[in-house]
């Protein structure tokens, strides 16, 4: 089984886990770092954004309440999140994530229709990079504005409110109450008017866009921050590299680091999804890997890349 | 040939396809009485040994034929709107001197082969429909002007040699793009994503018939001189046969150890049939060409064009920035890898010399050679530089120097 094949698999099988698994009494917790939406009836596990939102600095949790059971319950999720996101990284991103793996699923649509991806300009993508620090700061910044400065409760948990996600995922558990407006105030009008429209501007733009969302996931942007200590590594060998591209062209977030990198071996850029598919497609063999500590997961191979040209429809 | 200023006298043109026909016949018939020679070499010698009988090439090609210079242009997108990519370098001597009195004096001797080629009466135009030339060197950026007189469809790819910015891809693309639309316009068809993705799958299978190839070279089951002209014979025709008749060697040859010991790492110009001389020399000086960077061999079909959607766009993208990018050509201003990936090669087959063949007048390598020295004896290897043309006379001196190096380097 080639690693296309591999990583669609288990994106299936993690997908199924994390949307249904809480109905067959599996509990994951709140400190998933991928999208497994809380809004989701019956899921087994909870994006740890939520939580994050709710932590110490949030309305519900001031920073007096470190030292009470709740206080150590959100250390214990922090915890939790930390470790999960140390070992396998941005494995969840590229690999596990319900809402990235539908996005897959909608470019494949795509793919299947023909239809070519929107390209960006280099300037573009650069331009749009800080953006999901921006979302990661205000989701930071927003609690701290209710518990300390009066803004009104209705913007609580601010990123969940605004997420994509938060109307589409509770569709495959057959819930469709969250595509609407809450009329009860003003802001409940807004903030859902504005995960409507949110929604709508992302759903067209994964179908046009290979992982139109991660772009701007400020997830992606808290797990990065832990790259350079986690387990997962992607080094590449700068003097094998024949610099074709095919990492660049392949990669569904456009990183060009990896093939202009010249000097580094460490290419794991905060960007990277660790999907893998650079490394799949790159043709020089061992030039690009992904590790686990010092165990290699996968590397680049002739082989592998000429197989997939050969296999013709790659996902 | 419109202009009669150009034309070659008819009776110099007899001579002359004499001369070059002798040549062909003359290299196969050396080939042939070697001890390590295979019937299976027989499919690849046809085909070069075409070239100079263009009539019974077309016979057998039986599609419309594109004659090209590098390799830039994607030979899928030909192979997709039904021509057969045709290299049309030469490297005859016999016709030199015909292309001699409209080129410089220190002109490459490539393209003095290659324009003989085209003042012939019989010889490219009737081989091919129309010729598609990339502008590489800068030899390669007069050829069209050279033959604006010929009046023949010919269409000029401009290179961006500033290959790894923005605007240097982007260029390249709408190149791509225009090639398309010129292949259509002459084919009278347009390009199906369907026979696109086809090509690519077909070119697929060769890629992997050169790759295994050029291992079995390296593990020293085939000579240099009979991979050299195999490869050579891959941008001349059939890409399926060419294909199925590699593997039938590789098979044929697998396990069997038959090649001198010192190993080196030829690097410079184009060699190609039936002008063997430098692959001979060697050969003759008991060494054997494991690797190379040569666009006439190991530098064709370099890499592997692999797009992740199935449009028509992504799959030309994937085209153009293969043969673009993934190629090493000294005439590209940002070539930085080249080195890093020989001395990388050299490593890994466990080549301690590289061997600089350049021909005189074809001034990229000439030019790269001197930075080329200077790493890779940083670096421990050994270096040297093959400075000729493609007449035999200084032929016993470079043997002499080859036979030095070859006991340096064991």
């Amino acid at each position: 089984m080639n690693i296309t094949n591999l990583r669609a698999a288990l994106q299936l099988l993690f997908f199924a886990v994390l949307t249904y698994g809480g109905r067959a009494g599996l509990r994951l917790g709140h400190a998933l770092p991928c999208f497994s939406c809380p809004y989701v009836s019956g899921c087994a596990g909870q994006c740890y954004l939520m939580a994050l939102q709710n932590s110490f600095w949030g309305m519900e949790m001031p920073l007096a309440a470190i030292f009470t059971s709740r206080g150590l319950e959100a250390l214990l999720v922090l915890t939790g999140f930390l470790l999960l996101t140390l070992l396998l990284g941005k494995i969840w991103c590229g690999w596990i994530c319900p809402f990235g793996t539908l996005q897959d699923w909608i470019a494949a649509l795509r793919r299947k229709l023909g239809i070519r991806e929107s390209q960006w300009s280099w300037m573009q993508t650069d331009r749009l990079k800080p953006v999901k620090y921006a979302f990661l700061a205000l989701l930071l910044v927003i609690p701290l504005f209710i518990a300390h400065m009066g803004l009104h409760d209705d913007f609580t948990l601010p990123f969940c409110q605004m997420c994509p996600a938060k109307p589409v995922m509770p569709l495959f558990a057959g819930r469709t109450d969250y595509f609407s407006i809450d009329t009860t105030n003003s802001i409940t009008i807004f903030m859902t008017s504005l995960s409507m429209v949110l929604a709508a501007i992302f759903l067209v733009g994964m179908f046009f866009k290979d992982r139109f969302f991660c772009i701007f996931c400020p997830l992606l942007a808290l797990i990065s921050i832990f790259d350079r200590i986690g387990f997962v590594r992607f080094s590449k060998n700068v003097k094998t590299c024949i610099g074709c591209a095919n990492c660049q062209r392949i990669c569904p977030v456009d990183i060009r680091s990896v093939h202009t990198e010249t000097s580094k071996q460490n290419v794991m850029s905060p960007e990277c999804l660790a999907c893998m598919k650079c490394a799949e497609s790159c043709p020089t063999d061992g030039t690009l890997s992904f590790q686990w500590l010092r165990w290699t997961l996968f590397t680049s191979s002739f082989a592998g890349a000429i197989r997939k040209l050969a296999g013709g429809r790659s996902r | 040939m419109n202009n009669p200023l150009l034309k070659v006298p008819e009776a110099k043109q007899q001579v002359v396809m004499r001369k070059t026909r002798q040549e062909y016949i003359a290299q196969t018939a050396l080939l042939k009485r070697r001890g390590d020679y295979l019937p299976h070499y027989d499919y690849f010698l046809d085909i070069l040994s075409l070239r100079a009988e263009p009539e019974k090439f077309r016979q057998k090609i039986n599609r419309p034929v594109a004659a090209l210079n590098c390799l830039q242009a994607p030979l899928e997108i030909f192979d997709a709107l039904g021509f057969v990519p045709y290299r049309f370098c030469s490297s005859t001597v016999s016709g030199q001197d015909v292309a001699a009195s409209r080129l410089p004096a220190l002109a490459c001797p490539i393209i003095k082969s290659s324009l003989s080629s085209f003042l012939m009466g019989d010889s490219i135009e009737s081989l091919a429909d129309l010729t598609v030339i990339a502008g590489t060197c800068d030899w390669m950026v007069r050829f069209p002007e050279l033959l604006e007189a010929h009046g023949g469809k010919i269409h000029f790819m401009e290179l961006p040699h500033i290959k790894e910015s923005e605007r240097g891809r982007k260029r390249w693309i709408e190149e791509i793009y225009l090639l398309k639309d010129f292949l259509e316009k002459e084919s009278g068809r347009k390009m199906s994503r369907r026979n696109l993705r086809f090509s690519l799958e077909k070119y697929a299978a060769a890629r992997l018939a050169l790759r295994n190839l050029l291992e079995a070279r390296s593990r020293k089951e085939i000579p240099a001189l009979w991979c050299m002209i195999m490869t050579n014979a891959l941008m001349m025709g059939d890409v399926e046969g060419w294909t199925s008749n590699v593997n039938k060697v590789i098979q044929a040859q697998s396990g069997r150890l038959c090649c001198p010991e010192a190993s080196v790492f030829l690097a410079g110009s184009p060699v190609m049939f039936p002008n063997l001389k430098i692959p001979q020399l060697l050969e003759d000086a008991g060494i054997h060409v494991a690797a190379d960077e040569l666009c006439t061999s190991e530098r064709i079909l370099a890499g592997v064009p692999l797009a992740e959607d199935n449009s028509e766009y992504a799959l030309l993208k994937a085209l153009a920035e293969q043969y673009h990018l993934g190629c090493s050509c000294p005439t590209y201003a940002d070539n930085e890898r080249r080195l890093d990936n020989i001395m990388a090669i050299m490593r890994d087959r466990n080549i301690s010399g590289l061997v600089l063949h350049i021909l005189k007048g074809c001034h990229p390598y000439d030019i790269c050679s001197f930075k080329m020295e200077q790493v890779l004896r940083e670096n421990g290897f050994h270096f040297l530089r093959i400075e000729t043309d493609q007449s035999r006379e200084d032929s016993k001196s470079l043997l002499l120097r080859l036979e030095a190096f070859s006991a340096v380097i064991q």
